[in-house]
């Protein structure tokens, strides 16, 4: 056979799963949308009917909804800024031969290995936990008070739990960008007479920009649906002070089971998911394209 | 950085101090899965105490650990096979045969990766009840297919396009027809990246927490949402939930350890190598 | 048995051209070169005959036969790649026996056949080595012996040593002439090396920009070359080229006027030449000696001592700058005044568009 025969037999083979993710991913997507006009009520059935746009004014009139907003903003960029700072820090210990570097590297990475709920609940009751928790031991131990972190910073406890998840994958990443680095560049800016901070600012970091990229384009992603954290730890409280705009949606889907207004928060979401990648590709996209 | 042995005292001590506060969580749940309850949550016995197993067999037996532990486990290979079924050939074609809507299809791929899952949630619901799929681990298995398969198209394409082409070439001018070539070229040389794509699958599905917490009740439940059972316990709970939390996670952070090195690139859609 | 025509051929990428009406013929046996600059075609080339490539137009024929729709395994060819393509899973053993082992031989005849080859090619010692544990050239003579044992018709080279060092390629360029001599088939051979294409080939077929600038013996390109690309291309160091214009002609040969107010008779003409005519004198650093009664008067730069000879490099009077090759203990001064005479015999004249003046007396050598 020659090579357009066989060129013409290969490109069919994309097919079944382009068409499973198209089928599993349009039609969902156009029943949110369907769904978000009407009104649907699953506990109180019978009552359904077109509704047009009334479930967005709903949720857009919302204070409650303006308020999962900013805690969702507050919750993804703090943990961004955490992770890529802590980050690059952790990178640029790491790069560096140490003994016992591969041992390290391993016990720096495992969080990110461990369940979303896993993760949360050892936050929750063994470490912040204000009676039983370890934190709370040792700080009773100096003489202090011990923090009641969920009682009194649900928000910050949050971004602690997610940093520490999220961590590791900045770490992963930014390492394995820092160890391409030519060698070679650092020792001829070193020739040059630059110091170590100065090799690090005007060398390494320009290296790693687009590592960063890829970091803040996948952690943002995946932060702004971030769901299992808050379920396991302040389902939302107290009051909405950590109610995301996953978590509230979740809420009004599962909980309250009015499956219109659920719908057109879903698309909200949606719609929030690819302005902020767009925004994220069209700053960063120069420097990603491959 | 060639700096002197006092600086490198100073890496090597600061990198060590990070390493093991990051994974002190971690091997604090460890230490408190090895006590009793009552030991748990008295001060005196933070680092003395006598190891015992008690609250792993409380798990175990009493909380039905293990059925759990199924689910997890049939739902994150089911998913796993199904996703490498799909995967395998669309890479192939993709890296070996490129047309123009090759590049275009890959990105609209990753795009569909970009789905809140949140956003879905109420017609995948009702969808689900609808056809009886709900809390069955069936379910779970289609949706973690739905949403590991762009990844694993991704990793198994950079994978497949760093075989050589030349060396599918030689093969070709010694007689391969295209099932030898597959069976006996690219096969082995892509069975490394094979393993990778399907241990990162494996782990993203064991450590799912979004679906498995919202489409399961009781019947196909996997281990995250056993553990978020522990969010409103009765009684001392503290080392039983350290000991379900290490049984949980052992196995995937073995894993992932052993395979850290290959993930990066299936993390970042082979962006970073 | 192993006579190929390339009749017409062409392909293009996109827009571009890359092979143009290319014809030729090979016979059965012969060692055949294919020498050009980056980006000639000779690759492709050798790949279209392979069957690796698409045609668009025109026919490779193998013994007669048409083999355009032809698998590239069932043309009764082997080729070898620039990167050798081994397969890194194998060892050298299943690397050389892969084809057989495709075409159901049974496994004890596998091992004899490989066993041979190795010995032919003093691979014994790593039969069971995989390619990482090679070297570079011994991943070369895997490759080769990969390529023997299918026992082709003929033999396809893809620039095979270009991804050695220079000592080594000079000990493999004697490896493959010995294997030249062991095994007999046609060699289709390419490379950028004018080197080896002229120590290797039997004829040599220049290429540029997808089109045969000239076919012939090594000697008769270096002796005869057609147009300036082939003059310029072949030889090393590379001809001198001079500037000049046709004072007189007739059928005896020309009279070239060069800068600096010199005039030489050379015997070699066409039909198109004509008086005024601006052409291109070309003369070989070998044609090119000093001598106080010479013609050419310069400027010496430098000297380049090899060991056997050296190359000194002058400045005309007119501006040309010329390599002449000299003795290896020929005393040069640089920045003196230095007179050049040139052997008339060798020199060549190339008109407005490049073409060769044919020498006066003989046949013109071969060109498409």
């Amino acid at each position: 056979m020659t090579s357009a025969g066989r060129a013409q037999r290969g490109t069919r083979l994309w097919m079944p799963s382009v068409i499973f993710l198209a089928a599993g991913s349009m039609i969902p997507l156009v029943m949110t949308l369907w769904f978000s006009t009407l009104r649907y009520d699953l506990t109180a059935p019978g009552q359904d009917g077109f509704r047009g746009l009334q479930n967005y004014q709903f949720l857009l009139t919302d204070p409650v909804f303006w308020a999962s907003l900013r805690v969702t903003f507050v919750l993804v960029g703090a943990v961004l800024l955490t992770t890529i700072g802590l980050g690059i820090l952790g990178a640029a210990l790491f790069s560096a031969r140490f003994p016992g570097r591969s041992a390290a590297r391993l016990f720096a990475i495992a969080p990110f290995f461990v369940m979303p709920t896993v993760s949360a609940l050892i936050w929750k009751d063994l470490l912040m936990h204000p009676v039983y928790g370890v934190f709370g031991i040792v700080a009773r131990h100096v003489g202090g008070t011990a923090v009641d972190w969920f009682g009194d910073y649900p928000l910050l406890s949050l971004i602690v739990i997610l940093s520490w998840e999220w961590l590791p994958f900045s770490l992963l990443i930014l390492l394995t960008a820092m160890q391409s680095l030519d060698q070679e560049q650092l020792e001829a800016a070193r020739m040059d007479g630059a110091g170590a901070l100065a090799r690090f600012v005007w060398i390494t970091l320009p290296h790693l920009r687009r590592a960063i990229n890829v970091v803040v384009m996948m952690e943002t992603i995946f932060l702004l649906a971030v769901f299992a954290e808050i379920f396991v730890t302040t389902a939302g409280g107290p009051g909405t002070a950590t109610t995301s705009l996953a978590f509230l949606i979740f809420g009004r889907a599962l909980l309250q089971f009015d499956v219109g207004v659920a719908a057109a928060g879903g698309v909200i979401a949606i719609i929030l998911a690819n302005v902020v990648a767009a925004l994220l590709a069209r700053t960063f996209a120069p420097q990603l394209e491959r | 950085m060639r700096a002197g042995i006092g600086s490198r005292a100073g890496v090597t001590l600061a990198a060590w101090v990070a390493a093991l506060l990051m994974f002190f969580p971690i091997a604090w749940t460890i230490i408190t899965s090895f006590k009793s309850e009552v030991e748990a949550i008295d001060v005196r016995a933070l680092l003395h105490f006598q190891p015992t197993l008690v609250s792993y067999r409380e798990v175990l037996a009493r909380a039905q650990y293990l059925d759990y532990a199924l689910n997890s486990l049939i739902v994150s290979v089911g998913a796993t096979l199904l996703v490498a079924i799909l995967a395998v050939p669309s890479a192939y074609s993709m890296a070996f045969h490129p047309a123009r809507s090759t590049r275009g299809l890959l990105l609209w791929m990753l795009s569909t990766k970009m789905l809140p899952p949140v956003g879905v949630l109420m017609p995948i619901y009702i969808l689900f009840r609808s056809v009886g799929l709900l809390d069955t681990r069936s379910g779970l298995i289609l949706i973690d297919t739905l949403a590991n398969l762009p990844l694993a198209v991704w990793m198994l394409y950079t994978f497949f396009k760093e075989i050589p082409r030349d060396i599918l070439e030689a093969g070709r001018m010694d007689g391969a027809r295209p099932a030898a070539e597959i069976r006996h070229l690219l096969l082995p040389l892509a069975l490394p990246g094979l393993a990778s794509t399907c241990l990162l699958s494996l782990i993203l599905c064991w450590n799912e927490a979004f679906w498995s917490l919202t489409l399961t009740a009781s019947a196909a439940a996997p281990l995250t949402a056993f553990i978020a059972s522990f969010s409103s316990p009765e009684g001392l709970y503290f080392a039983k939930l350290s000991a379900a939390a290490t049984m949980a996670c052992a196995p995937i952070l073995v894993l992932g350890w052993l395979g850290q090195r290959r993930l990066v690139r299936g993390l970042t859609f082979g962006a970073v190598k | 048995m192993g006579s190929l025509s390339l009749r017409n051929l062409c392909k293009h990428y996109g827009a571009t051209e890359v092979i143009r009406e290319l014809s030729l013929d090979v016979g059965d046996g012969e060692f055949v070169v294919f020498v050009g600059p980056s980006g000639c075609g000779k690759s492709t080339l050798i790949r279209m005959i392979a069957g690796l490539e698409e045609i668009d137009a025109g026919e490779v024929l193998i013994d007669g036969e048409r083999m355009n729709e032809v698998a590239p395994a069932d043309r009764g060819l082997a080729m070898v790649f620039q990167s050798y393509a081994l397969y890194p899973h194998m060892t050298v053993r299943d690397n050389m026996s892969f084809a057989l082992r495709l075409a159901g031989v049974s496994r004890g005849e596998r091992n004899r056949k490989a066993a041979e080859v190795a010995r032919l090619l003093h691979l014994e010692d790593y039969l069971d080595h995989k390619p990482g544990q090679l070297s570079g050239g011994q991943r070369q003579r895997v490759a080769i012996g990969r390529a023997i044992v299918r026992k082709p018709k003929i033999f396809l080279f893809d620039e095979p040593l270009s991804n050695l060092d220079a000592a080594l390629r000079g000990q493999m360029r004697t490896e493959l002439a010995r294997l030249r001599e062991a095994i007999d088939a046609t060699m289709i051979y390419v490379t950028h090396d004018q080197v080896e294409a002229m120590t290797m080939a039997d004829r040599i077929v220049v290429l540029r920009a997808g089109r045969i600038e000239q076919v012939g013996t090594p000697l008769e390109v270096y002796r005869h070359p057609v147009n300036l690309f082939v003059a310029g291309f072949i030889g090393s160091p590379p001809m001198n080229l001079l500037p000049g214009r046709i004072e007189k002609c007739d059928q005896t040969g020309v009279h070239v006027s060069l800068p600096g107010n010199v005039t030489t008779f050379v015997a070699a003409t066409s039909d198109a030449a004509q008086v005024h005519h601006e052409v291109t004198l070309g003369i070989r650093p070998e044609g090119l000696r000093p001598n106080p009664a010479g013609m050419l008067r310069g400027i010496t730069h430098r000297v380049e001592r090899l060991g056997a000879v050296s190359l000194l490099h002058a400045e005309l009077d007119g501006g040309a700058r010329v390599i002449a090759q000299i003795g290896a203990i020929e005393e040069v001064v640089p920045r003196q005044r230095i007179n050049f005479a040139m052997d008339p015999a060798q020199c060549h004249v190339f008109d407005g568009d490049g073409q060769a003046l044919v020498p006066v007396g003989s046949q013109s050598s071969e060109a498409p």
